[in-house]
């Protein structure tokens, strides 16, 4: 029994777990050999350009897609071979969070408790409530932000255990936003859910996620906590060198050069001994613009540059 | 899944529920009126009584039932040719956009993230859809079978009616609303899905009723010389294929122009034999022929076709499941 329990217990310490997971629609990889694993109970920002394979891995994750190479599990689970062990699990709102156009607010939140076991409709009522949105309105009839609203009050009453939302602030205005991360957070405190949440802007998720996966050119480039990820990300700062033997001890993302000065933007592992580096503490942006700056050439460059050649551009 | 099923289609069923209520309701008053006439007695006899003894009418029958026909056929016909375009719009309307729609507008990725799998909200929509319109269709058939007494043989095999009648209509129905569904799975767009599903369903109807539907079993023949005997006896109810002349192997000649010139250049054609028509024929080695389906055939027939189109159907509500499954992923 306690053996079983443990068993049960590693594997609910993940919520997400890929590995080589890849996506090829004809002869266009849309994602490929993604490996992360996402701990349960933290609230991810899954950020890259558009293009880079966001939604595609989200509803590969939800079952939606099927992956040509490598899995996806959720809580453990294949989610298009055991759609049953996943599907109650996660809540999912898919890009412009579609919902049934001619139907009313209540009629949605109907569909939802027909469709899902765990639904909670007082709290979705109270949720929607609490926003002012009429249930007696059509779905078409709310603004964009409402309709946002709406589609995360479905997945949230789901009682999901993992909750997936594509692009979810694309369509609102700032004071909207603030509303969604803030109904966001309120719920994932209350229930203990991992989320994962994509965008192409990273401050807007600063405040509210702690964990953090950049993906760009259909790769995973970096997958981490947050904190940590600020911890280990430097910026260095020092007179025009060759970056080689940093690059020989650490990772290279980002290199600039002025006549007299060179700048990098590095992941340390562990310290830097060189007293002619300057160390600067980078921001959550900073860390993602070099990674996404370092997949564009990267991708633009006909074969992979290692990192330790990154000055010769 | 079904709560669903009905708020998403409730406008569209409400709409084909109205006009199948007004269909009915058509059916029915006309069909008591056609009835009223039919049974009224005038001077002892009524159509009905004239209609039980065509052999030997009593007095009155011609003058009656012509009357009757004359009032009635109009209304006894055309209903039938609007009914043939049922289950084609059944297809384009109720068919096509099941999936096509859900594709469209992206709610696909809102049904399908609910904790029902696609296999069974596939499979819920589809019956439920299939299931209710065919259970409609198999209502009317004896409905409309009660109608008019008149159209009796015209249901049988070969007759104008005989697609209204058996299991036909429900067959049609189904196929045509699965032809649909398939069409907007694939085509993921419901406008050219439509037009598809009314394309696709003519394109398998139309030879089916006019090339293969007399080939399905091989019809009754008979050849016999006209100047001899006046040919067998086929009965009533009979599907008639071909009743005219043919050349000394037995191939039909049609249209038998040269045989007219040759053997009737008056235009007196005289069939009994021994005539002078029937005589001449037999001179240029011409023989009468016939062929036709008897009308004990006609739950052979019934089946056939109806087997024919749901297995047509089978194969593609198929198809949709494993696209569902697989392709769309």
């Amino acid at each position: 029994m306690s053996a079983e329990e443990t068993t049960a217990d590693t594997v609910e310490t993940t919520a997400l777990e890929t590995s080589g997971l890849g996506k090829r629609f004809g002869r266009h990889w849309a994602l490929r050999d993604c490996s992360f694993a996402l701990p349960r109970g933290r609230i991810a920002a899954l950020v890259g350009p558009n293009g880079a394979g966001k939604t595609t891995l989200l509803q590969l994750a939800v079952g939606l897609l099927r992956p040509t190479t490598g899995e996806a599990r959720v809580f453990g689970h294949a989610p298009l071979s055991e759609p049953l062990a996943t599907l109650p699990r996660v809540g999912f709102v898919a890009q412009d969070h579609p919902l049934y156009r001619g139907f009313s607010v209540a009629d949605l939140l109907t569909m939802g408790r027909k469709l899902n076991p765990r639904w909670d409709q007082p709290a979705a009522v109270a949720r929607l409530t609490r926003l002012g949105i009429p249930l007696e309105k059509r779905a078409d009839r709310l603004s964009g932000g409402q309709q946002a609203q709406v589609a995360l009050a479905l997945a949230l009453s789901k009682r999901p255990d993992l909750l997936l939302l594509d692009e979810p602030l694309a369509s609102l205005d700032p004071l909207a936003r603030r509303e969604f991360l803030r109904t966001l957070l309120d719920a994932t405190m209350e229930h203990g859910l991992t989320v994962l949440l994509s965008s192409h802007i990273i401050s807007d998720l600063e405040r509210v996620c702690d964990y953090l996966i950049i993906l760009s050119a259909a790769r995973v480039q970096l997958a981490g906590d947050i904190d940590e990820a600020l911890r280990t990300h430097k910026r260095l700062v020092g007179p025009r060198a060759d970056p080689a033997a940093i690059a020989s001890l650490h990772h290279v993302i980002d290199a600039s050069h002025t006549e007299r000065q060179t700048t990098l933007l590095v992941r340390l592992n562990g310290q830097i001994f060189d007293q002619s580096w300057q160390q600067e503490n980078v921001s959550l942006e900073d860390i993602t613009l070099a990674y996404l700056g370092m997949a564009r050439n990267e991708q633009a460059a006909p074969a992979p540059v290692a990192a330790g050649e990154e000055d010769a551009r | 899944m079904i709560w669903l099923t009905w708020r998403q289609h409730r406008r569209t069923a409400l709409i084909f529920g109205a006009a199948i209520a007004l269909l009915a309701a058509f059916f029915v008053v006309t069909g008591l009126l056609i009835h009223q006439a039919y049974y009224q007695e005038v001077g002892g006899v009524s159509v009905a009584t004239c209609d039980a003894q065509q052999q030997l009418p009593p007095p009155g029958c011609n003058a009656l039932t012509s009357a009757f026909i004359e009032t009635w056929f109009p209304l006894s016909r055309y209903p039938l040719f609007a009914l043939a375009f049922l289950p084609a719009l059944a297809g384009v309307f109720l068919g096509a956009p099941l999936v096509a729609r859900e594709l469209e507008t992206g709610s696909y990725r809102l049904a399908w993230t609910q904790s029902v799998t696609r296999l069974r909200w596939l499979a819920i929509m589809v019956g439920l859809v299939i299931g209710v319109t065919a259970v409609v269709c198999a209502i009317f058939i004896p409905l409309l079978r009660w109608w008019n007494p008149l159209l009796g043989q015209d249901f049988g095999l070969g007759g104008g009616s005989y697609d209204y009648g058996g299991t036909l209509p429900i067959a049609y129905l189904v196929f045509a609303l699965a032809l649909g569904i398939a069409a907007g799975t694939l085509l993921r767009r419901t406008v050219p899905a439509m037009f598809a599903t009314l394309v696709g369903y003519t394109a398998v109807r139309l030879p089916f009723e006019l090339w293969a539907r007399s080939r399905l079993i091989p019809p009754m023949t008979a050849t016999w010389d006209p100047m001899v005997s006046s040919g067998p006896t086929i009965g009533s109810n009979v599907w008639l294929i071909f009743s005219g002349y043919a050349d000394k192997s037995g191939n039909p000649i049609y249209p038998p122009f040269t045989l007219y010139n040759t053997c009737a250049p008056t235009g007196e054609m005289d069939a009994r034999p021994g005539s002078a028509f029937t005589t001449c024929l037999h001179a240029h080695g011409w023989l009468a022929t016939m062929i036709w389906q008897p009308g004990s055939r006609y739950w052979l027939f019934q089946g056939i076709e109806s087997g024919v189109y749901l297995a047509l159907a089978i194969l593609l509500i198929a198809l949709v499941v494993w696209w569902v499954r697989r392709r769309i992923a």
